[in-house]
């Protein structure tokens, strides 16, 4: 799985202790559920965002987006249509295409979605693999899990950039007069490559050891000084995003 | 020391090997020459114990290293035994720098903390990666990549070495070093090859190949010079002037290279062979020509006329190095239709590049994945088409076969190679990247 996701930098985000910043992301993605209201619904994408471009800049930032851009692009097109019940706010041909109620849904799902993906992708831009595992290890997880944790925590990223090695791809093949690229054969590969993907990290995993019993644990943490105020801030910051975000 | 005997065929197929024997005493230097899709990788694979684990298939037969059985071994337990560098080296890759790549199975041995260390520091100085310790490696070259899997074995330090296609995509000056490093190693040694390399004279104390599933001795073929068929057309004329490419290391916020081209210039037919150490940016340079990069300043020209990236796609094909960056549908057929040809040309192609449709792209060999790529391009016919490394992997012959293929179809051809003695047999302007510029040599 060869997906770089880790960007130098010196930001406050990168600085951040990575045990604190595990316990933010975690309580972050529980907040996340409850934010109902459009306050709600905006301040949770915008708090990523705006993490985003303090730590890794405009670029870093739209290039994440863009990873996600197809999901996203999928939830808008046939979320809708499932939701047929309630105030019909687009009509063609006296055929209800979405309700008011559908359209929020819509809106609040790839809110979430973004909000997680952003939030994920932020832990893994600025925080190094082996820090993340080291951090997961505090909190009493066995290695084997956070080995797992950690790999599974890249899969998105990895994804984003399969997807750009397939949109490369394709678009290498267009011929005269074509433009964009073929949506069902890139969506066939991208199924392809992620299915292939999972067997190969598994033979990577175990060829090197994984598994073994009697490992050297080598990485410890250091207690910088203000490891108990990121704790507290950890806390505090998703605590109060749930009470006035609900 | 180590000795083999096995049989295999993956799920209902034909055997890949039927009692196929090898054996290595200790310290003993083999070279296993053989072409895509005889089973070198799968033989690396049963040995290190990924197939059939996680490829299904019929195994059957014993692999043994220091006299115990390692094919009855949970796959973890074998790394002791034997490891291998992978063909592909991507597939290998786990974790987010140099270092940690290295360091993970140093722990999984259960070494002291000084004993890791000492290996860490010691691999990274002899494989030249210090400067790339904090570096991920997809932000490494091919050939840095590979450095890195050589890195891992020897920290690792197994019973039995598998060197599976390592000295491709290596530079010239990184190949003698390997071929040193082998040479003066106490360890029994299989390196897999598809063709004979100059650097590995003197090396091997024994060379054998696969013949029908069984071991069997290998023949020697001769490389012969590439000639141009055809008195060179000048349909069209790529131009590239004052290129300036930099890339930068995003997780260290480094350098990584920087490269200057002055001035390039190919015409239809026309081929052109392109060298230079590993990370010096020759793949850059392709993905710019085929405007998958964007450079820092100057231009790529058509016929006289600046191409915009979306242009440049369409006039010049790159045949990545990896060949499983440009090959993504299921089959061999759904690769060649997505091009539009037509199915008589498809027909020829598979022809010429000996493929059948029905193959799963996941299942072919990485040299067979090779010339389906060179298949995939063929059938676009771009007026360029830059070969990047395209060697590894494949026999000469076939390697020729392509290029000559593409010239005669009246496509100009940059061939990015390590290899001294393929870039001799062909014909056209040689280039060489050092220090940073790109120049005729």
């Amino acid at each position: 799985m060869n997906a770089d996701s880790y960007i130098y930098g010196t930001s406050f985000y990168h600085r951040f202790d990575v045990r604190p910043k595990l316990l933010f992301t975690l309580l972050y993605i529980i907040a996340v559920f409850f934010a109902e209201s459009w306050y709600g619904i905006a301040g949770i994408v915008l708090l990523p965002l705006l993490i985003s471009l303090s730590s890794v800049g405009a670029a870093e930032t739209l290039r994440a987006i863009r990873r996600i851009l197809p999901i996203l692009i999928l939830l808008f097109v046939f979320l809708p249509l499932q939701r047929r019940d309630g105030t019909p706010a687009l009509v063609f041909s006296g055929t209800v295409i979405a309700t008011e109620e559908g359209i929020y849904a819509v809106i609040r799902t790839a809110a979430r979605f973004t909000a997680l993906s952003m939030i994920l992708m932020l832990l893994l831009m600025t925080s190094r693999n082996e820090s993340i595992i080291a951090g997961l290890r505090f909190y009493h997880l066995s290695y084997n899990a956070s080995i797992i944790l950690s790999v599974m925590l890249r899969f998105i990223p990895y994804l984003g950039s399969v997807f750009s090695c397939i949109r490369d791809s394709m678009s290498l093949r267009l011929t005269e007069g074509k433009r964009g690229f073929p949506i069902f054969p890139s969506v066939t590969a991208f199924i392809v490559s992620a299915v292939r993907m999972i067997p190969d990290t598994a033979s990577a995993l175990e060829e090197r050891g994984f598994g073994r019993k009697g490992r050297t644990e080598y990485r410890r943490l250091e207690n910088g000084r203000w490891l108990l105020t990121e704790f507290a801030l950890s806390a505090i910051l998703p605590l109060i995003m749930l009470i006035i975000f609900r | 020391m180590a000795e083999a005997e096995i049989t295999f065929s993956y799920g209902e197929g034909e055997d890949i090997f039927h009692s196929f024997s090898f054996s290595a005493a200790e310290g003993e230097h083999v070279l296993l020459l053989a072409p895509p899709g005889s089973g070198k990788t799968t033989l690396a694979r049963i040995i290190t114990g990924s197939v059939p684990a996680y490829s299904g298939g019929s195994l059957s037969g014993f692999v043994s290293v220091c006299g115990r059985d390692i094919l009855s071994l949970p796959v973890p337990e074998r790394m002791e035994y034997a490891g291998r560098v992978s063909q592909n080296s991507d597939e290998m890759m786990l974790f987010s720098c140099v270092e940690e790549e290295i360091l993970f199975p140093l722990a999984n041995l259960g070494l002291a903390e000084d004993e890791i260390e000492r290996r860490l520091s010691s691999v990274l100085a002899l494989l030249g990666l210090e400067k790339y310790r904090k570096v991920p490696s997809s932000e490494l070259s091919g050939g840095e990549k590979r450095r890195l899997m050589l890195a891992i074995l020897f920290a690792v330090d197994p019973a039995l070495y598998i060197l599976d296609e390592s000295f491709d995509e290596l530079s010239p000056s990184w190949r003698r070093k390997l071929a040193g490093m082998i040479h003066t190693s106490p360890r029994s040694i299989l390196v897999l090859g598809s063709h004979e390399l100059g650097e590995y004279s003197g090396v091997f104390d024994r060379v054998i190949s696969i013949e029908d599933g069984k071991a069997g001795e290998y023949r020697r073929t001769e490389l012969k010079r590439l000639e141009y068929r055809k008195s060179l057309e000048s349909e069209h004329v790529l131009d590239v002037s004052s290129l300036s490419i930099e890339r930068r290391h995003r997780s260290t916020g480094g350098s990584g290279f920087t490269l200057s081209v002055p001035s390039f210039s190919l015409r239809s037919g026309e081929c052109a062979v392109l060298m230079g150490e590993n990370g010096s940016g020759k793949s850059s340079f392709s993905r710019v020509l085929s405007g998958l990069l964007e450079e820092k300043s100057g231009s790529v020209m058509l016929d006289g006329r600046v191409l915009s990236p979306r242009e440049r796609r369409r006039s010049a094909a790159v045949l990545m190095q990896n060949p499983y960056e440009e090959l993504f549908l299921p089959t061999v057929g759904d690769e060649l239709e997505s091009t539009g040809a037509a199915a008589s040309l498809i027909e020829a192609a598979l022809s010429m590049f000996s493929l059948e449709r029905e193959w799963y792209t996941a299942e072919i060999s990485y040299g067979r994945a090779k010339l389906l790529q060179a298949a995939l391009f063929y059938l676009l016919r771009r007026p360029f088409a830059v070969f990047d490394e395209f060697d590894s992997s494949l026999p000469y012959e076939e390697s020729q076969a392509a290029v000559r293929a593409f010239l005669e179809s009246g496509s100009g051809v940059i061939v990015i190679t390590h290899d001294e003695a393929f870039a001799a047999s062909l014909p056209g302007k040689r280039w060489e990247i050092t220090e940073g510029v790109l120049h005729e040599c």
